[in-house]
């Protein structure tokens, strides 16, 4: 007799032979990071720290708009800044970089520990659920997190962009943002939810894989920061007169070609230093240097070519490799 | 008679320990007892025939198909009860259950209705909307049985399944793992190192001893498997005639009133009367004696030792 008097029903309903499981595997890590509430109001705060500097952006082409330069039309050093493939690879570098792997670690970082502490790993490989399937699912709740504060913004601008332009020239000589932005991006989600998984799937708590992302993070950025150092400081001096050449520029490529020395000056791949070589082991300075090769614009020449994208991918190979091996539903005992 | 699982030459190793050794068995339909001590290859058995763990060697086959070839087909037709702990955090019961459903290839409303329906079975209704997490161990116990059952499979595995249950709570699980497998045909692999528990439940018991398979057979043929164990009943001094039984070959456990007198193989109850006469001691009665289950696990596991 069954316990409380409630026979066993026999299910008579469909059942799915080819199931995509990566997407309630996905469902349930999202849903997971929003159930508590302090957890989503970390999440949100995250995704609302990141819109805040394409918000200052907004505001700052708004005045480029409304306060004319000298010689009329709008300010041309503002506009000279926004209006070029350089500045979105700037905002998904400079202001995204950091706000993503803050949120991948926040999502991301207990998912595949807390599983493990809790069985959930074994619930889930248990049913017709594949390993791929289970990593999978996991890669996509961090990257949804991921493309919140990185691809969702850029096009958010992107379209504010061409909607105060207001002229479909400018869409098509600068359509080729939206798949280097998404590039970007998706480089961006695979580095973060292996980097994150990876390390989680070797401690057992959510708060030692936060702890050993960030460690993993900010000692390779020390590291570049002492063998690469990314450049010698220009003087505020030199900057401003590339200041004022920009704005008095009579054609577009003169005020392109100021611009670029302007951004040189403040160059991550430190284009100034002896070591920029060593460079790439600066997550940020590889998505940089990445990034430059998926909008077409051009690299220092004393920066190691392709060393970034080894760095990059490699060390997501690396970490999809780790996954692999730890996410298993067998303890192996010898 | 059908089996539901197929076993040929199975074997698996983890480095230099052997786990399952060139293990051949048939598990036949209906409820099966797998038995054997800690570190037996019980729970290694079950991976295997998940496809969560590959053999070294040897084939295997569930309800008729290859958990090496297609692992996700195997898992589909089997409900898995596994030993440990295995919830999502954060989840209530009938989320969790439901979420086992769609996993499985239920449609999303009717793993949620069939979520309440197997919860209901279990006797967790009351507790459905509770977070997994805040469960007691007899409540976690039968979360895990409903999500096994969620997708209505033929076969079930259960790993430990009254593991760390007060006895009102093993009486309640193990009832119910009965009543699948007599009213609704439901076939069963209950792997346990509890005697109790598969003698309640089961018809066939297979023993599993240092990964190989030392005895298997309903659960008569496994307790009368001695046919040289005698129960004798006698007057006169216990010692003398342990003594002399002792020297005949045989070995001897005391009982009240009686001894449990093993003799060697063939020989019948001819070394008992010569012990009886050579020590001087009356008999009684010299019965062939059945063993009980545990009787017959302590002499396999001893017997494969």
């Amino acid at each position: 007799m069954p316990i409380l008097g409630q026979d066993y029903e026999p299910y008579r309903g469909p059942i799915r032979r080819r199931t995509f499981a990566a997407l309630p595997i996905a469902g349930v890590a999202i849903r997971r990071n929003l159930r508590w509430w302090t957890w989503a109001l970390l999440v949100l705060g995250l995704i609302a720290g990141s819109a805040a500097a394409y918000f200052v952006v907004f505001l700052v082409y708004g005045v480029a708009v409304l306060f004319p330069g000298s010689r009329g039309g709008a300010n041309p050093m503002l506009l000279a800044i926004v209006d070029r493939p350089a500045f979105y690879l700037d905002m998904l570098m400079y202001n995204q970089v950091f706000w993503a792997l803050a949120l991948g670690t926040v999502v991301g970082a207990g998912e595949i520990a807390e599983d493990v502490r809790s069985g959930a790993l074994v619930f889930y490989l248990g049913r017709p659920v594949t390993r791929a399937d289970y990593v999978l699912g996991k890669v996509v709740a961090v990257s949804t997190a991921v493309l919140a504060v990185t691809l969702v913004p850029a096009l958010v601008l992107f379209t504010i962009h061409a909607l105060f332009v207001g002229t479909w020239d400018w869409v098509g000589a600068h359509w080729r943002i939206v798949p280097a932005a998404t590039g970007l991006a998706a480089l961006e989600c695979v580095f973060v939810s292996t980097l994150v998984l990876g390390v989680s799937a070797l401690v057992k708590r959510r708060r030692w894989a936060t702890v050993a992302v960030a460690g993993v993070y900010f000692s390779l950025f020390i590291a570049a920061a002492i063998f690469a150092p990314s450049r010698d400081w220009q003087g505020g001096r030199e900057q401003w007169k590339l200041n004022q050449q920009i704005e008095e520029a009579k054609t577009k490529e003169e005020a392109d070609a100021l611009y670029d020395r302007y951004n040189d000056s403040y160059d991550p791949l430190g284009s100034l230093s002896k070591h920029a070589g060593l460079r790439f082991l600066s997550p940020t300075a590889s998505f940089h240097a990445a990034g430059r090769d998926l909008f077409g614009i051009r690299l220092p020449g004393n920066f190691s070519h392709g060393r970034h994208w080894m760095f990059l991918l490699g060390s997501s190979a690396l970490l999809l490799w780790v996954l692999w091996l730890r996410v298993r539903a067998v303890e192996v005992v010898t | 008679m059908d089996s539901v699982v197929s076993l040929r030459g199975v074997r698996r190793t983890f480095g230099r320990v052997v786990a399952l050794d060139r293990v051949d068995l048939d598990i036949p339909t209906g409820a099966v007892g797998l038995l054997g001590p800690n570190g037996a290859g019980k729970s290694t058995l079950l991976k295997i025939l998940l496809g969560l763990l590959r053999p070294t060697d040897g084939d295997a086959s569930v309800l008729g198909i290859d958990p090496v070839k297609d692992p996700t087909e195997a898992r589909r037709r089997v409900g898995y009860m596994p030993e440990v702990d295995a919830y999502v955090t954060g989840r209530t019961g009938v989320e969790l259950v439901a979420l086992a459903g769609v996993l499985c290839g239920l449609p999303r409303a009717a793993a949620m209705q069939r979520a309440h329906s197997v919860l209901n079975y279990v006797g967790l209704e009351e507790v459905r909307y509770r977070k997994v997490e805040e469960y007691s161990t007899g409540m976690r116990q039968r979360v895990r049985l409903a999500q096994a059952l969620v997708h209505d499979p033929a076969l079930l595995f259960l790993d430990e399944p009254t593991n760390g249950l007060d006895p009102s709570g093993r009486d309640e699980i193990l009832e119910v793992i009965r009543d699948l497998a007599t009213k609704h045909g439901k076939h069963v692999v209950l792997c346990s190192h509890l005697l109790r528990d598969v003698e309640y439940t089961c018809a066939r018991v297979v023993v599993l001893v240092a990964g190989r398979v030392v005895r298997q057979g309903t659960l008569d043929e496994v307790r009368s498997g001695r046919r040289d164990l005698y129960r004798v009943g006698f007057r006169g001094p216990a010692e003398a005639f342990a003594a002399a039984l002792a020297a005949e070959g045989c070995s001897v456990n005391a009982g009240e009133g009686a001894l449990q007198v093993g003799v060697p193989p063939g020989a019948g109850a001819d070394p008992v009367l010569r012990a009886a006469v050579a020590s001087g001691t009356d008999l009684r009665s010299v019965v062939p004696d059945a063993m009980s289950l545990e009787d017959a696990f302590v002499a396999a596991v001893d017997g494969a030792g």
